[in-house]
């Protein structure tokens, strides 16, 4: 029993930690309609630049905190002008110009980082919190898992209220409904995306830096969190938030339960078939409604 | 001699395998440099293969290597295990056969959303792939499968000649796509690429069109797997991950997704250039991610498709104005796959279609569009009348709460023309697409006689004979307006999809009737001075004109217009109503929605008013433009002695 326990545990901060690449890609999403394929690298860079802030610089634990998100963020904007702004420009001619242009910078950003420590051996990243944590009878729950679930539940609460209350939030939302409209209502949409990758910026700087004392200092793992993130997002339902956390939870206790009962080597095939098995049953994911098309 | 980029690619094609051929001599014999060569071929099989997928069809696959590594891997594993699979045709056979049913696992449910979705779906199915590869025993685990510990494995051919062996099957691929593209088949697979709208509104089945692309995408897949197999002798996870995959996708649309020689071109040179330049790969990812950029923005045909659009552009300067197009021969049509060679070579303009002739045909202006319209040559528009007409009864559409059709009563006579006008957001258009199937009905029934077609899908419905028009017009913008048109008299085309990607005599004789009947059509609304120009720089009439010939091309049984007269010229309204009036007494049923009420009151024999989703009035135009909710609905209360801006009802068979 202690074994499930465990294993839902840690299906929460891992489904936690998808959930947080989920809301990166969700906030640029709903308000350019562009899924950003470099999103899972945004991360790496998160992840990257604590280890690089951390362990090469010595920085404070809180220095690495303002400036890791801080610097994604930059990324994530530059992003936008190189790779993006043009195509949104542009009326749907090529319309998925942008996904092959995300896909661009994500080999940008993959390479680059690469090249900058690609030859270091993988280290561990040092956390600010202590090892150890609360007991569930015999299980155990991290305070570095909790640290990241915790994070992702106030990174959630500041978008709804990011979303619900301030005068961006309304207009990204205002964008994403009609583009047109919003810009004819005195919303700049160039604005909006730079503001839109901004905010996925930081969500996957927030994020990196949460992570990174979970995993190792590796820059390859850009494009696994990009596929971990779009998993979390198409189960759940893209374009909401709630999608985001819905399909993130359940993807990472789907996930541990697979390594629990079918072996750590069936994890990846496991995913694939719940991923198809969304795709099959509800098309939309879990927690979207279909949308009529207009002809 | 005329010059298209066509032939530029032919000859590029050429070119490329030529130096394929001569390649070992100019870098080496040595079995390392022949490895790699062979590993070379491999991928850029498989990129021509997942050009018919991403290039032709337009849908995002970005995991090429998935097909490819599954056929491989099993290739392997049974070549090692059995010895009677040893043999190069035996692996392609299987590898083939596990490409195909992954890309049939894979695509079911992908295709249902299509868009980015599946390119990341299948994205992470090359990350399954080689994740599972690398974690089973029976797959060699991280060391993957190696043809070395056979004992009784042994290739034949070997060496250079397997490397040529190679080269052939390039060539052989590369006709195969070539022959898709410039048959039946791939004229469906452009307007899937175009639009998913545009494919049902001229009957073609979106979904099944594109998993019709897959398979066979997944047959050269599986034989590019099996032959890096046989030749490499060995396979690892790491050579088919998914940055392989993303490697060949970025080679693919650098190159040129769409055209034959860009795929080549764009793996081979850069992963070429990544394997013989020591030092290279380090920055490779810098080159590809920029260049992505740079072709994502600027050259989104890549750079052989930018050439090729320029070849065109530069080279038809000279004749724009007035394009004729030769007759069909009336040699014997060059059938069968050398038939296929023969037209290969031939320099015809576009893929399927008869070569256009060096000679000015006419040269007409523009505006005198209308003056070309003379009487209706014979055989466009088979007069018909055997068909009951089509009855929408209390049809009811809600988008959330506001009610957009609410109790739509309307019978389309054939042989007449029904108009429906009312204010903007009456719910017109509504109405068009609730009959062809884009929205499904919340209640009521729409049919032809005994046939129900409410919840039918749009592109069964179309092919049910119910062509329409949209309020803008949706043409396969790079394409002229032959090909556009051409599109809708496929519908009726002959023989089968696989005799047409054969090329077929039967398939020639049936691309030569579509279009000539295309042009019969073109040259009836005055635009066949322009039919092989591109569609996209057209005027907005001339594009509006061009979408009502193709939805005839369809030969249907009733034809929907949503304001067609909209942004027309008067001479293009001139055209408009004399084709309306045409098409009606052929004996098709004609639904007209149309702001402009004096084209209206001229054409229509009924007329029924919308108002918020409810019918005011119906009848002929006479009794409607004299109905008081009418004339209060467009003029306002204030307004009760006005006079709607009609003229007289005319003849209807003037």
């Amino acid at each position: 029993m202690y074994l499930f326990l465990d294993a839902i545990i840690g299906g929460i901060a891992i489904g936690s930690i998808y959930g947080l690449i989920g809301v990166g890609y969700a906030s640029i999403f709903n308000a350019t309609k562009v899924f950003n394929l470099a999103q899972g690298d945004l991360v790496m860079v998160g992840i990257m630049s604590s280890y690089f802030a951390l362990d090469v610089l010595r920085w404070p634990q809180w220095g690495a905190a303002l400036a890791v998100p801080a610097f994604v963020t930059l990324v994530a904007v530059v992003e936008e002008r190189v790779a993006v702004r043009f195509h949104l420009k542009k009326v749907s001619a090529n319309r998925l110009g942008w996904f092959i242009s995300t896909l661009g910078f994500s080999l940008l950003i993959e390479t680059t980082v690469n090249l900058s420590f690609g030859s270091h051996p993988v280290v561990a990243i040092p956390s600010p919190l202590p090892l150890g944590g609360f007991h569930l009878g015999e299980s155990l729950f991290g305070y570095r898992q909790l640290f990241v679930v915790g994070t992702f539940a106030a990174v959630i609460v500041l978008l709804e209220l990011f979303y619900a209350r301030t005068w961006m939030g309304k207009a990204m939302r205002a964008t994403a409904e009609d583009r047109e409209a919003a810009s004819l209502r005195g919303v700049n949409p160039v604005t909006i995306s730079r503001a839109a990758f901004a905010l996925g910026g930081l969500t996957a700087g927030v994020g990196g830096f949460v992570i990174a004392p979970l995993t190792f200092s590796d820059p390859t793992i850009g494009l696994t969190y990009t596929l971990d993130g779009f998993l979390a997002l198409a189960i759940g339902g893209f374009g909401s938030i709630r999608g985001a956390i819905v399909g993130g939870l359940l993807l990472g206790i789907s996930v541990q339960l697979f390594d629990l009962y079918l072996g750590i080597r069936f994890d990846v095939l496991g995913r694939l078939v719940l991923l198809l098995l969304v795709l099959t049953v509800r098309p939309e994911g879990l927690f979207r409604t279909t949308v009529a098309r207009s002809v | 001699m005329r010059f298209r980029g066509g032939l530029l690619e032919k000859a590029g094609v050429v070119g490329v395998l030529v130096i394929g051929v001569l390649l070992p001599n100019l870098v080496g014999h040595s079995a390392a440099t022949l490895g790699k060569l062979d590993a070379l071929l491999a991928l850029a099989i498989l990129a021509v293969a997942m050009n018919i997928v991403l290039g032709f069809a337009g849908q995002l696959f970005l995991g090429p290597t998935a097909l490819f590594a599954a056929g491989g891997y099993l290739a392997a594993y049974l070549a090692i295990h059995y010895e009677f699979t040893q043999s190069l045709v035996a692996m392609c056979v299987i590898s083939v056969s596990a490409s195909l049913v992954l890309a049939l696992i894979i695509a079911l449910p992908a295709l249902r959303i299509g868009g980015f979705y599946l390119g990341m779906t299948t994205l992470y199915l090359a990350l399954v792939i080689t994740t599972v590869a690398s974690r089973f025993n029976a797959f060699g685990a991280e060391h993957g499968l190696s043809l070395y510990a056979s004992l009784t494995f042994e290739q034949r051919p070997t060496g250079v000649a397997l490397y040529e062996l190679g080269v052939g099957i390039l060539a052989l691929v590369a006709l195969y796509s070539w022959l898709i593209r410039s048959s039946r088949l791939g004229r469906r697979l452009s307007a899937v690429r175009a639009s998913d709208v545009l494919a049902q509104s001229v009957g073609i089945a979106p979904y099944r069109t594109k998993l019709a692309a897959f398979l066979l995408a997944a047959v050269p897949s599986g034989i590019a797997g099996a032959f890096y197999v046989y030749s490499e002798m060995f396979i690892v996870p790491n050579s088919v991950s998914p940055n392989q995959s993303i490697d060949v996708v970025a080679g693919l649309v650098i190159g040129g997704s769409g055209t034959i020689l860009g795929p080549i071109i764009g793996v081979a040179g850069l992963s070429g250039a990544d394997q013989f330049f020591g030092g290279f790969e380090k920055y490779q990812g810098l080159v590809y991610g920029g260049l992505l950029i740079v072709v994502a923005a600027v050259l989104p045909s890549g750079a052989i498709g930018t050439l090729k659009e320029q070849t065109d552009r530069f080279f038809a300067r000279t004749e724009l104005a007035g394009t004729g197009l030769r007759e069909p021969g009336s040699s014997r049509p060059p059938t069968g796959i050398i038939g296929g060679l023969r037209r290969f070579f031939a320099r015809s303009a576009e893929p399927g279609l008869p070569a256009p002739a060096d000679t000015v045909a006419d040269d007409l202006p523009d505006n005198l569009a209308g003056e070309r319209t003379v009487a209706m040559p014979g055989g466009i528009i088979p007069p018909r009348s055997d068909f009951p007409p089509l009855v929408v009864h209390d049809a009811h559409r809600a988008f959330g709460g506001v009610k957009a059709v609410a109790g739509l009563d309307l019978t389309i006579e054939p042989g007449k023309v029904h108009a429906l006008v009312g204010p903007n957001g009456s719910g017109k258009t509504t109405a068009l697409n609730l009959i062809c199937g884009y929205f499904g009905v919340d209640s009521g029934e729409i049919c032809i006689g005994e046939d129900r077609l409410d919840n039918l899908s749009p592109d069964r419905i179309a092919r049910m004979g119910i062509a329409r028009t949209f309020q803008t017009p949706r043409l396969l913008a790079s394409a002229s307006p032959l090909e556009n048109v051409v599109l809708g008299a496929d519908r009726h085309a002959k023989g089968t999809l696989w005799g047409a990607v054969l090329h077929s005599r039967r398939s020639w004789v049936a691309d030569r009737e579509s279009t000539a009947r295309a042009l019969s059509l073109l040259r009836w609304i005055g635009v066949d001075n322009r039919a092989l120009a591109s569609a996209e720089v057209m005027s907005h009439g001339t594009q509006r004109l061009v979408e009502i010939a193709r939805a005839i091309s369809l030969e249907p049984k009733y034809l929907l217009l949503d304001e067609p007269a909209a942004g027309l010229s008067i001479a293009e309204v001139e055209v408009l109503s004399r084709v309306v009036r045409a098409v009606a007494n052929a004996g098709l049923g004609v639904l007209l929605i149309e702001h402009n009420l004096p084209v209206v009151f001229g054409l229509a024999d009924q007329v029924t008013v919308l108002h918020q989703g409810r019918v005011i009035a119906a009848g002929s135009p006479a009794e409607v433009s004299v109905h008081p909710d009418v004339i209060d609905v467009y003029l306002g209360h204030n307004r009760l002695d006005g006079e709607l801006p009609v003229p007289a009802p005319t003849d209807s068979s003037s």
